[in-house]
């Protein structure tokens, strides 16, 4: 029991951002700064909404958070690690073993059936028994009988179902989602949500990106961006299991 | 990812566009095909002179005489001209230098020749027996030159193939009588076509006694040259040597460099012979090889419009971890399969090209291993050297970029 003699505050998180910032350059002088000093952290099992308008910078800090791109300033550890000191490989290694996207355009491959698309993140970080691992993962979004259909075979929530799958497969540390529902309807935008519900309480940690405020009331946490900045953080008291509002 | 993997993405993306694919192996198939084809003629071309030049005789030397006059101011005649080289150069020869089989001397000259109403200006050939092993000649009908012809300046001929054509009109001609420089002569045999090229050939000429041709008819002491047999290929360079010398000293020369003969070596012939066709070879390849690089212009060009297609894949493979040397690996193994799969179809197409080359021309044609390889090959290099800026460009796409282009 040596861990519950240690100060809660100073477990170890599995996201800790530090005075993030990113400046575009649009050519000459001109610069937007899409992140002014961003702060924030995230446990490991938690289910955080973060909002924001058009040009928030919501996007920009997913981006980040999901080894896709690189701040220009201030400090990102995921997991222990210091992502700002790796290169290129090493983020792509970063992404393929502890990071699962979840995009608002599936981005499944076309042409490829659906366990190939679940299979993808495997082959790329070459583990073993990749078969078994998509087959179980399609199993858990419940589209074991579709493994062999391309994507337009497929309706929209059950293509989303299969990236689900694909961002599961490696089992990671986390999971990005940006705009999942953004691009179907509300029955299947439901479906999506409980099944990202229902992802977080087996214990993923869950980071979900939206503009809309009855999908972020879903979650656990919502964090608000706005103009590059958080304005608000707070526990969604409805949703919350552990801790009070604070 | 395992190559089979990548194989089997590669050949998945390629079959998603068949038609472009397949047009772009067209380049790649017209231009090895090109290749092998061309060369294939070029090494038929030149496999039929060599056996031609072979076909006149094996391990043979040639002398002829140097250019006439001359010595002090005067002017130098042609090669070839000078009246000193005689029928006892060549019995020295022959008597002297172990490794000489036997000596063909001869005396060549034009002359009008007429049988009945045709009339004809043929080469006229003055030969002792030993012309017919020395020069690998074969008489197909009658008889060829006896030493009985020579030793009495006989009226007789022995003719080529085109010249029973041309004086005869296909009619037999043995027996019959034809005035050559209004000397009426015998026809006591008709030699075997030699074929081949026709400055060589000795299907248009006229064969008679050497003494009957130096005596009755050109009135002349020397040779045109003597055909030295050598007995072994191993020996020929020290029998040359040997002749040189030989002739230096009966012609009274001290100085090799003044000497009034020159020797010519049947594997010097050969040598040049086979430059000459080489060059040939190399240009006709190399006109084909442009085509080639066409056709791996044509690779760049579908690999680069591909790579700008397919910038989400990319951005999504990436986001789920590829790294950049996966998708070089993807892209590049597309343009390696386009190029190999166009250069295998490309060998089929050279080799059956060729063939019908060889029975529309009615010239022998040569498929070399050789030139099948290396067509494989350059267009597998063509395959990587023009797939490497497409693949590398695909591989430095940023992941975010790639994702939100549309």
């Amino acid at each position: 029991m040596a861990a519950a003699l240690a100060d809660p505050h100073t477990k170890p998180m599995l996201i800790k951002v530090k005075d993030l910032k990113k400046i575009y350059s649009l050519g000459g002088e001109i610069s937007v700064a899409a992140l002014r000093g961003v702060g924030l952290e995230i446990e490991a099992g938690e289910f955080v909404a973060i909002m924001g308008p058009s040009g928030s910078g919501k996007s920009t800090l997913m981006q980040i958070l999901g080894c896709l791109d690189k701040p220009t300033s201030g400090k990102y550890t995921l997991g222990g690690v210091d992502v700002g000191s790796l290169n290129d490989n090493e983020l792509a290694e970063i992404r393929s073993l502890k990071i699962g996207f979840v995009f608002q355009q599936f981005n499944l491959l076309a042409r490829t059936s659906a366990l190939e698309n679940v299979v993808l993140p495997l082959v790329y970080s070459g583990q073993a028994h990749q078969n078994e691992k998509a087959v179980e993962a399609l199993a858990a979004v419940e589209l074991s009988d579709r493994a062999n259909h391309w994507p337009n075979q497929l309706s929209g929530g059950q293509q989303q179902r299969v990236a689900i799958a694909r961002a599961l497969v490696n089992n990671p540390d986390l999971i990005l989602a940006d705009e999942p529902t953004g691009a179907l309807d509300t029955v299947a935008g439901g479906e999506i949500l409980d099944l990202l519900s229902a992802l977080n309480k087996e214990g993923k940690t869950i980071v979900l990106i939206t503009h809309e405020l009855y999908i972020a009331e879903q979650t656990r946490r919502i964090i608000k961006l706005r103009d590059g900045e958080i304005v608000s953080d707070h526990n969604n008291g409805e949703r919350s299991k552990g801790g009070g509002p604070n | 990812m395992s190559l089979f993997l990548t194989i089997k993405i590669a050949l998945r993306a390629l079959a998603a566009n068949k038609v472009r694919s397949a047009l772009t192996m067209l380049g790649i198939i017209i231009g090895v095909g090109a290749v092998v084809a061309m060369v294939s003629i070029g090494a038929g071309a030149s496999q039929s002179v060599s056996s031609s030049i072979q076909g006149l005789g094996s391990n043979l030397i040639t002398v002829i005489p140097g250019s006439g006059g001359g010595g002090q101011g005067g002017a130098r005649q042609a090669l070839g001209s000078a009246t000193n080289l005689t029928v006892k150069d060549g019995e020295a020869i022959e008597d002297n230098i172990a490794t000489v089989v036997r000596v063909s001397a001869e005396y060549n000259d034009r002359a009008q020749v007429v049988y009945e109403n045709n009339n004809i200006n043929a080469t006229i050939n003055g030969v002792t027996p030993e012309y017919e092993k020395v020069r690998n000649t074969t008489v197909e009908v009658g008889r060829f030159i006896t030493e009985s012809d020579v030793g009495t300046s006989d009226r007789i001929a022995v003719i080529g193939k085109n010249v029973v054509e041309d004086l005869f009109a296909g009619a037999d001609p043995i027996g019959k009588r034809v005035k050559i420089q209004d000397i009426p002569f015998t026809v006591v045999g008709i030699l075997e076509s030699k074929g081949g090229a026709s400055f060589i050939s000795s299907d248009d000429a006229i064969f008679v006694p050497l003494t009957t041709a130096q005596n009755r008819l050109f009135g002349v002491e020397h040779v045109s040259q003597l055909g030295v047999e050598i007995s072994d290929s191993e020996a020929m360079d020290e029998a040359q040597d040997a002749i040189g010398w030989l002739l230096l000293g009966l012609h009274g020369v001290a100085d090799p460099e003044e000497a009034d003969f020159r020797l010519m070596n049947q594997q010097d012939i050969l040598e040049t012979v086979g430059e000459v066709t080489g060059i040939m070879t190399a240009l006709l390849g190399g006109i084909a090889g442009i085509s080639l690089l066409v056709g791996g212009i044509g690779i760049m060009n579908i690999m680069l419009v591909s790579v700008t297609e397919r910038t989400r894949e990319i951005g999504l493979r990436k986001a789920v971890g590829a790294k950049r040397k996966d998708i070089l690996k993807q892209f590049l193994t597309e343009s390696v399969i386009l190029s190999l799969i166009g250069g295998l179809v490309g060998i089929l197409l050279g080799v059956g090209g060729s063939r019908l080359a060889a029975a529309a021309m009615g010239s022998e044609t040569v498929v070399t291993v050789n030139s099948m390889v290396l067509a494989f090959v350059f267009s597998a290099a063509i395959g990587i050297f023009f797939g490497i800026y497409p693949a590398v460009r695909a591989s430095r796409l940023s992941p975010i970029d790639a994702l939100k282009y549309e």
